[in-house]
């Protein structure tokens, strides 16, 4: 039976290696990274732990679907394939090139940091999970020299202090195995100004040499359809209203991700989030965030139409509607528009 | 006559075989018995060399007995809350152990005879179940399973204090008041059987009604007892997140097809974590299944309102534990 969802669940930790990436100027290589020469031991409690926070990460606002992009240099697609496909046989060497891969791309500007990379399962089949931690240059991370590998409770450690930067997260499987279209999912933590103007981040494109799962300008065409639909569907004209200026500011915010999660929690009702929840769902339409586009809706959202049953109808430009429409629910179900203004015009 | 020397003998060979085998009988039944939303004290003995003794001896006066014969040297007991569970334990037994003889008590009694009705087996581990396979060498043993309600429980417990079996020898007056006090703990049962069937099907009272629907699923997964004071209280609290009845009514029908739809999830997801069920308090009442339900069909009440009544750190160990779908 074909499998078509990734449950994070199931997650299950067998191994896990860490290798460590200083800090360093682009191209010099007189600094090196430090490799674990084999997996780092787990007790079951850490287990549960990088479990944990796999989950917690992928199961943020932040998580995004991501395929391997044919078109990007980075070998990190072929690395995780190889340690998926041999069950695992070959996880040091390919995460020890990743490791590298990750040095030579990293300049002055990136912080020191940890690649924790993991062989695992995902509803019973391979998975290779990466995580990248950031740390100050105070927080180490010493090598036992006699196992060549990390104490994996010294990153469990460095994660729960503030000495580690929030981290990033992919999760690969073999989709031909689960029928599904993407490759992996991600989840970059990392709140960067410098960063924000992307739209895919570093970690996702430059890293994993991904892109995001939909073509950004689709994705937030379905987001504005579905949503307008789904606030066409709400009885009440004054929350109709609201609701369609809320989506067409939340649209024109200078942020380059957006999220259905985050539109409903910033200006809907709780009740009205819940049903917007349940008909997302139905659409397949998922809450998490994505790369805004508004390339195909950029001229509906420019404007807003009220057309009332006497055909009577107002427009207004975009931010400007609330401020100088007022809109009143009359006793008899009927609703009352004030505008106080000079006419400009009659056409 | 008994060769006292000889059962002396035998039962410090067979003694720690039969405390194997009660132990591994009573962690079988504790662990599948909440397969069927039930979750009965289940306790077992061996038999005291004195009390092997004196039985044999005291039916060798009777007829041709031997230590051999002893079918309760090892005794296996079941106490259940309500009568209607005794024949759900029955068919449980029935398909996991070897029952040589089964005596239903209730079924021989006379409407005049100063005894309680409980269920008796004379049984043998099955070395079909799995869990059974590996010990041939207690296949042979015969064990006695009582099944009892607590009021037939307390009943024999008292009334083995009180002797009062030798009803021939009971005085009129005294045999009335034991006929009256057993009388009494029979319409017990029958009357506690009936409230329960009442409140399973109560609906006045929204969170005892999804309680009642809860608990058995609980047992099933949890394969702990709860604490129900928490639990009508937190549900309380869960319930008044919801607008209107007509959502709450939405959950306590849906509840049911939730838990099933996500039985495999759920299952895993317990014996996954079972050693670390003091980390997780909410793991061990069952409003769980309530605030995983309302993560899938109604996060946004459920994570607007937690933080007024819960540590936010407990729902993000809910989610967590719950996971999603990518």
């Amino acid at each position: 039976m074909a499998i078509n969802h990734l449950d994070t669940s199931t997650i299950i930790i067998e191994n896990i290696i860490v290798h460590s990436i200083p800090r360093h100027k682009k191209g010099d290589f007189s600094i090196e990274p430090e490799y674990s020469e084999q997996e780092s031991s787990l007790p079951d409690g850490l287990r549960v732990f990088f479990k944990d926070k796999v989950i917690q990460s992928l199961q943020s606002n932040k998580e995004l679907r991501v395929c391997y992009d044919v078109e990007s240099v980075s070998p990190v697609s072929t690395y995780i394939n190889q340690i998926i496909s041999s069950n695992g046989a070959d996880f040091v060497e390919q995460s020890k090139l990743m490791t590298k891969y990750l040095f030579e791309i990293q300049d002055g500007q990136n912080a020191s940091g940890i690649l924790v990379v993991i062989f695992g399962k995902i509803n019973n089949q391979n998975a290779c999970i990466i995580i990248k931690l950031e740390r100050d240059e105070g927080a180490q991370l010493e090598l036992d020299p006699k196992t060549k590998s990390f104490n994996i409770k010294d990153v469990k450690d460095l994660m729960l202090t503030r000495k580690t930067k929030i981290y990033k997260v992919g999760l690969f499987v073999d989709k031909s195995v689960f029928k599904i279209k993407y490759d992996g999912s991600t989840a970059d933590l990392q709140i960067d100004p410098k960063t924000k103007k992307e739209v895919t981040t570093w970690f996702i494109e430059k890293f994993l040499g991904c892109v995001p799962l939909a073509d950004p300008r689709t994705t937030t065409k379905k987001f504005y359809d579905f949503t307008t639909t789904y606030i066409q569907s709400i009885e009440d004209p004054i929350k109709k209203a609201k609701y369609t200026q809320d989506l067409n500011s939340y649209l024109q915010k200078n942020s380059h991700r957006i999220s259905a999660k985050e539109f409903a929690d910033d200006y809907m009702e709780t009740s009205d989030k819940d049903l917007y929840n349940r008909y997302l769902k139905e659409k397949n339409f998922r809450m998490s965030e994505f790369p805004k586009d508004n390339s195909f809706i950029n001229n509906k959202i420019k404007t807003i139409t009220m057309i009332f049953a006497n055909d009577i109808a107002i427009v207004g430009k975009k931010g400007t509607f609330e401020k100088n429409v007022k809109l009143e629910e009359q006793n008899d179900g009927t609703t009352k528009a004030e505008i106080v203004s000079k006419v400009k015009s009659v056409r | 006559m008994a060769n006292v020397q000889e059962i002396v003998d035998l039962w410090n060979e067979e003694q720690p075989k039969y405390e194997n085998l009660g132990k591994i009988v009573c962690a079988f039944i504790k662990d599948k018995i909440t397969d069927y939303e039930l979750l009965p004290e289940i306790q077992h003995r061996t038999k005291e060399l004195l009390s092997i003794i004196k039985k044999v001896k005291k039916k060798q006066s009777q007829k041709e007995y031997s230590y051999h014969h002893l079918k309760d040297k090892l005794g296996i007991r079941i106490i259940c809350s309500f009568q209607e569970e005794m024949k759900i334990i029955d068919e449980f037994l029935q398909k996991f152990f070897t029952i040589k003889e089964v005596e239903y008590k209730q079924e021989n009694l006379d409407f005049d005879k100063l005894d309680y009705v409980s269920n008796h087996y004379d049984a043998q581990i099955n070395l079909g179940i799995n869990e059974f396979k590996k010990h041939t060498e207690l296949a042979g043993f015969v064990f006695e399973i009582q099944v009892r309600t607590l009021n037939q429980h307390a009943w024999s417990n008292t009334a083995h204090s009180l002797s009062y079996k030798q009803e021939k020898d009971l005085p009129p007056n005294l045999k009335r008041k034991v006929y009256r006090l057993l009388s009494l703990y029979e319409l017990a049962d029958d009357e506690f059987s009936s409230v329960n069937k009442a409140l399973k099907e109560y609906r006045d009272n929204h969170s005892y009604t999804l309680l009642r629907k809860l608990e058995g699923k609980f047992y099933k997964y949890a394969k702990i007892d709860f604490d129900r004071e928490i639990s009508l209280n937190t549900i309380n609290i869960l319930l008044s997140y919801y607008e209107n009845e007509t959502n709450i009514n939405q959950v306590i029908n849906e509840i049911d097809g939730f838990i099933i739809s996500n039985e495999q999830k759920i299952q895993r997801i317990y014996d996954e974590n079972r050693n670390r069920f003091y980390e997780i308090l909410f793991l061990t009442q069952p409003e769980i299944f309530i605030i995983w339900y309302m993560l899938q069909s109604n996060p946004f009440t459920l994570e607007d309102n937690w933080a007024n009544d819960f540590e936010e750190e407990d729902l993000e160990q809910i989610k967590t534990l719950w996971g999603n779908d990518l």
